[in-house]
């Protein structure tokens, strides 16, 4: 009798398992061929309305395999709306799967869109949970559509060109700016530091991009374009980059210098808790690269003094154009901040003070040596 | 100290990194947070040892059986319903935040109805373990998840885009009075000592109480309200961060493993303190259930000489949490979770009076 009521339990057991099946049919997912992969957004003003905007969203089309593909496969659905999450929600019927965010690495805003009104359009990003805080944000000249719709001849299959410009793990450049989409809403939201963003262009025959010059933003004012040589000094100070083309001269020596480390400090000196004056110090350590001239080893303190003048020179003209704009990329308003107790004035004082600054930067280059030859 | 009474304590910690402690205490963060947090860890320790101290009085047993063998019923009872409510709440509001936290981020598309169930099934077979399980299972949980924690939260630290002066700036803002929502916040990390009421019936040894002890868990109070308020605002800035629906998931996002299995760390992030939160969820409501069942005891209700009364309460506690997560809003669970911390202090001091009195009446 035992034994079959414990046969018994068995097959009621069996049982529910068996039933259980028939939930598991339909999970709450979509397959992922019912599913499109949108890898960029670009932004454009509306050429039909005012205060609207031109959307293009990049997408990445599957492939059956890297082998048999010959090339990058995208589709571009475009569409004008008066806000983003319009204009999104008119292009998922443009298409008949689901426009999946969740892959989305490069967000492009055209640069005339980047003076006014920049929260409005921001704020769709960062709300939309399924958009990566760590996606890449570009501005883009001429057009944001232009830019993504690029597709150059070194593009393989599954690598997007576009994406690899940024961060350290493709091309590493301390011409190209790098900033992420937490990082670009956080500088532009606080005061005491603009933020930065690249800037993409095309070759006039659109075939490559180049991505050299940066623009710092502010809310309410035209954005200043850092050039190529801005742009690298900017990295320099912010992001410890350092790169090939450190140009040193003096009477008859010309020297290219390569930088390995750089490391920099500032502060704010203060009077009576109003600022004074930035003091920033600079720290490189490096080789030469390049020189028109026979070289020797023990003159290397020498060539320590020049490099390091030349590289005052380049660090000072760049921070003094900035403050002369009225724009502070590097944060020393936020080190302001940071020195003195929160009071209401904190902020305003700074803005008053911050145009007329001076801006004292010391530099110490010291060169390890002179490359394979003398 | 048993090492299973530093789980009670750091499961509560950890698993208040994510939850609501940091929306509120960031909420305040330019009206006084940052006191307030100073007084919860002095505060919060000295309750720590004081709990301990007591209940060191009477090893092997819960706090129920002595309270119903020392003092009058119409004192016991409330109390123990009082303590009742707080645990469930604590409970409740994990479970419902996870669930809020879950639809946002992990599977926006699988209705609501679904994903609670999905918890408050797990849950609902956790709790019915035995007390000595829950123990070994917390083990368990915290041996596979706290280095992974670990490994995220140093992360965190050494990203180069963690912009300290922001944080440098927070802690400028010092100078304010404690603010009473944030400290109680605060204070609600060192609630999981709290679960000794019943599992202390499994500790027959006295606890060593010391220095040392009290030094570990006061430091590792601080450093995990150090986290949880500063690293979020080094990396949102510190004029917007009190925007962020769920600041430290949003904080996440914003690291990435460049040549990790998977890039964005928000996954294994909410994976990881999932698995923390849950075991922590099934402390307090394990709690909660035992305290309930020493109320009522449906001793007519069997089945073959099994109570059904558990069953029954596990059974209304998943209605609850269906009802509520498909009712509240966001801002109501904002709210309701701000008024819980709120009553922390006072839950603290109920417990603590009533295990003097415990003790004075068993004069001990």
């Amino acid at each position: 009798m035992k034994r079959r009521f414990k046969s018994f339990k068995v097959i009621v057991v069996v049982a529910i398992y068996f039933s259980c099946v028939s939930i598991l049919a339909g999970c709450g997912f979509k397959d992922i061929d019912k599913r499109v992969f949108v890898t960029g957004i670009g932004v454009d003003p509306s050429e039909k309305e005012k205060g609207g905007y031109k959307i293009t969203l990049k997408l990445s089309l599957p492939v059956a395999s890297i082998k048999s593909s010959t090339g990058p496969n995208y589709e571009y659905l475009v569409y004008e709306g008066e806000t983003l999450a319009e204009a999104i929600r008119i292009l998922e019927t443009h298409t008949d799967k689901v426009l999946e965010f969740g892959h989305t690495k490069m967000i492009v805003i055209n640069e005339g869109l980047l003076q006014e009104n920049i929260k409005d359009f921001m704020d769709y990003f960062v709300r939309r949970s399924d958009i990566q805080l760590i996606a890449w944000v570009a501005a883009a000249k001429p057009s944001a559509e232009s830019i993504l719709r690029v597709e150059p001849a070194a593009e393989s299959a599954v690598s997007s060109t576009l994406i690899n410009f940024f961060g350290t793990s493709g091309t590493d450049s301390p011409f190209i700016t790098s900033t992420f989409l937490y990082e670009f809403r956080r500088n532009m939201l606080s005061d005491g530091i603009d933020a930065v963003v690249p800037l993409v262009e095309a070759s006039e025959d659109r075939k490559e991009l180049i991505v050299n010059k940066s623009l710092v933003v502010k809310e309410e004012t035209k954005p200043l374009e850092l050039d190529a040589e801005e742009s690298k000094y900017y990295n320099t100070i912010v992001n410890g980059m350092s790169g090939f083309s450190y140009k040193a001269e003096s009477d008859d020596l010309k020297l290219i210098l390569n930088m390995e480390r750089t490391k920099i400090h500032y502060k704010i000196i203060m009077v009576d808790e109003k600022p004074t004056s930035i003091n920033m110090n600079v720290k490189m350590v490096g080789v030469i690269g390049q020189s028109n001239k026979n070289l020797s080893l023990k003159d290397l303190k020498e060539y320590d003094q020049i490099a390091s003048k030349a590289v005052k020179k380049k660090i000072i003209d760049f921070l003094t154009t900035v403050q002369k704009e009225n724009f502070d990329p590097i944060g020393f308003g936020l080190r302001y901040r940071s020195m003195v107790l929160y009071n209401k004035n904190t902020i305003s004082e700074w803005r008053k003070a911050y145009p007329d600054l001076p801006i004292d930067v010391s530099v110490d280059v010291e060169l390890k040596g002179t490359g394979a030859i003398e | 100290m048993s090492r299973f009474l530093y789980y009670l304590i750091f499961l509560t910690m950890i698993s208040n990194i994510v939850a609501s402690v940091p929306k509120i205490l960031l909420f305040e963060s330019k009206t006084g947070a940052i006191p307030s947090m100073f007084a919860a860890v002095i505060i919060g320790t000295i309750f720590v040892f004081i709990l301990v101290k007591l209940f060191n009085a009477f090893p092997g047993k819960s706090f129920p059986d002595m309270l119903k063998q020392y003092t009058p019923k119409w004192f016991a009872y409330p109390v123990l319903f009082y303590l009742f409510l707080c645990w469930f709440g604590a409970g409740l509001i994990t479970l419902i935040t996870y669930v809020f936290l879950f639809i946002t981020f992990f599977a926006p598309e699988t209705s609501i109805v679904i994903t609670t169930l999905a918890f408050v099934l797990v849950i609902s077979f956790g709790i019915l373990m035995k007390s000595r399980s829950m123990l070994y299972m917390a083990e368990i949980v915290l041996v596979l998840f706290v280095p992974l924690i670990f490994f995220l939260l140093i992360k965190f630290y050494v990203n180069p885009k963690l912009d300290w002066d922001f944080i440098k700036i927070a802690m400028m803002h010092i100078n304010h009075v404690p603010s009473y929502w944030a400290f109680g916040a605060a204070l609600y990390i060192f609630m999981g000592i709290a679960d000794l009421v019943i599992f202390n019936e499994l500790f027959t040894k006295k606890h060593k109480m010391g220095w040392k002890q009290v030094l570990v868990i006061g430091l590792s109070g601080a450093a995990i309200l150090f986290t949880t308020f500063f690293v979020p605002i080094g990396y949102n800035g510190v004029e917007q961060i009190a925007e962020l629906t769920f600041p430290w998931i949003s904080t996440s996002d914003s690291i990435r493993m460049k040549y990790g299995l998977i890039e964005r760390v928000i996954f294994i992030f909410i994976l990881a303190f999932l698995g923390i939160a849950f075991v922590s969820l099934l402390l307090h409501w394990h709690v909660a259930l035992k305290l309930l069942e020493s109320i009522f005891q449906f001793k007519r209700l069997k089945w073959k000489d099994k109570m059904l009364a558990p069953y029954i309460f596990v059974v209304i506690f998943g209605i609850i949490s269906l009802v509520l997560t498909r009712k509240l809003t966001q801002y109501q669970l904002f709210s309701l979770s701000n008024y819980f911390f709120g009553s922390i202090p006072i839950f603290f001091v109920v417990l603590i009076s009533s295990l003097v009195l415990v003790k004075r009446r068993a004069k001990l």
